[in-house]
């Protein structure tokens, strides 16, 4: 036999035709671009016959398909012309990729679940059932004489997945057989197929317990800055502009003092930018409920006296003793217990 | 003087056709279980992975186990005997529990004592030997 021919032999059985197909194929790295013949024969006695189903690379031979009715013995010869490159001779079965599986049934029982399908027409054969769970990162294997196999522990209210294969025996063939492709993964929950997984949220419950309470301490923890934050700020925006921030009031508290004192004279401004002129004389208003919390700016303060130089028209600067003073961009109050002066 | 010799010969082959078990009345899976869990191991175990270009094949069940027979126990020239090798001895052991009307080989033991040096010594005819009956095993295990 020549070494610088690799074979590759693989056959299987088909179960339609009730054949075996065999199929050899050659690399033969000396014979490039060359058509070698395959001869084969199924007796010792019989002469070699030319392949009939050549399989071709680039043009060239590089296998041989064959058709056998029952698992026998093939000689066959590889040639250049006349000259034989190697002579062999084996048994068919010897290099057989079983068919794959395809009618798996499932009968769950107490905890444990009987997979079976029907047996392949040849014997010598091992049946290889894996499963694994939605959780399970590797597949668990168990093997049977025949395709019916229990695997045992399993929680039926749990999704999981199946699929089978058949192996062939060493005892029985050899070690140059392939095993059958995996069949479809099957997936199985409360003993039915299934295409969705629809496990249930198992959470361990100190987990579940400890997110609560850690969102629990959060919202106190927040809940006091957030109150916080409603709170109307201290200070007023710098420079021109309302003033009213400077009270400790609410808005609807100031609103109501609005209303009560809307008989005061305001300073309006003119057309023409001037400033209306006011009466000397200070409007005086009773406020018999109005409260002394009116904190004084001292930023307003400082704003209204400086508004105060060079302008025309504008109130007098001399403020009456005693009381409060609270100062509202032009306008100037002062307050007591019971009245304000607005100037 | 020559027809009286070679009419003695005939008779002896007649006899020792007569007297060849045929295993056509076996437990032919009982004999395929315990192969496969038993006498495979230890074959492989003589084998040793040695790959043996070697081919043997039998067609119908009695013919395979007729032909394990013979080279189990059968000496030759370049490997006298591997009757006393363990996979041939459970051989023995299990033909003759799963045919009925088998009595086995008896093995001699004096020859045994003899030849303890001999016996551990894989010659390539034995390994020739223990190739054909590899396949021969198989092909039974296939069909039976």
């Amino acid at each position: 036999m020549s070494a610088d021919i690799i074979l590759q032999i693989s056959s299987s059985f088909q179960h339609c035709l009730k054949v075996y197909s065999i199929c050899v194929t050659w690399n033969a790295s000396e014979y490039p671009g060359t058509n070698l013949t395959f001869l084969q024969r199924l007796s010792s006695n019989e002469t070699y016959r030319p392949c009939s189903k050549y399989t071709l690379q680039q043009g060239y031979t590089a296998g041989c398909l064959l058709e056998v009715e029952k698992d026998e013995v093939l000689y066959f010869s590889i040639r250049n012309g006349t000259h034989s490159l190697l002579s062999k001779s084996l048994w068919i079965s010897s290099y057989l990729k079983p068919r794959s599986l395809s009618d798996l049934s499932f009968q769950w029982h107490q905890g444990a679940v009987t997979v079976t399908c029907s047996d392949l027409w040849y014997k010598g054969l091992v049946y290889e059932i894996q499963h694994k769970s939605t959780f399970d990162a590797e597949w668990q294997s168990k093997e049977a004489k025949t395709c019916n196999v229990t695997l045992d522990s399993l929680d039926a209210e749990k999704c999981y997945f199946f699929r089978a294969r058949v192996k062939t025996l060493e005892s029985s063939y050899g070690s140059d057989t392939y095993p059958s492709d995996w069949s479809e993964v099957i997936r199985q929950q409360r003993g039915k197929l299934t295409d969705l997984c629809q496990e249930k949220r198992l959470f361990p419950n100190f987990i579940l317990i400890a997110g609560m309470v850690t969102f629990l301490i959060a919202s106190l923890l927040l809940l006091p800055l957030w109150k916080l934050r409603r709170v109307p700020g201290m200070h007023g925006p710098r420079g021109e502009g309302f003033a009213a921030r400077s009270l400790s009031h609410s808005a609807s508290s100031w609103q109501e003092w609005i209303k009560d004192t809307q008989n005061v004279a305001h300073v309006n401004k003119m057309e023409d930018g001037e400033w209306e002129s006011i009466p000397e004389e200070a409007v005086v208003v009773q406020l018999a409920e109005m409260p002394k919390t009116a904190v004084t700016s001292p930023v307003y303060r400082q704003t209204a006296e400086e508004e105060a130089t060079g302008e025309p028209g504008q109130l007098p600067r001399q403020l009456p003793q005693g009381g409060e003073v609270v100062s509202l961009g032009d306008v100037t109050f002062v307050m007591s217990d019971n009245s304000y002066v607005m100037f | 003087g020559f027809p009286i010799f070679f009419r003695k010969i005939f008779i002896l082959q007649l006899v020792e056709l007569v007297l060849t078990y045929n295993f056509t009345d076996c437990d032919f899976k009982n004999i395929k279980d315990i192969y496969q869990d038993v006498i495979h191991p230890e074959l492989n175990v003589y084998i040793n992975g040695v790959s043996e270009e070697t081919f043997l094949k039998c067609i119908f069940i009695p013919d395979c186990l007729i032909k394990i027979e013979h080279f189990t126990f059968k000496p030759i020239y370049g490997c006298a005997s591997l009757a006393k090798e363990t996979f041939a001895k459970q051989t023995n052991a299990t033909l003759s529990l799963g045919c009925s009307g088998y009595s086995g080989i008896q093995i001699n033991n004096t020859q045994t004592m003899k030849k303890r040096r001999k016996r551990e010594v894989k010659t390539d005819k034995c390994l020739e030997q223990v190739s054909y009956l590899i396949e021969l095993w198989r092909r039974f295990s296939r069909i039976s």
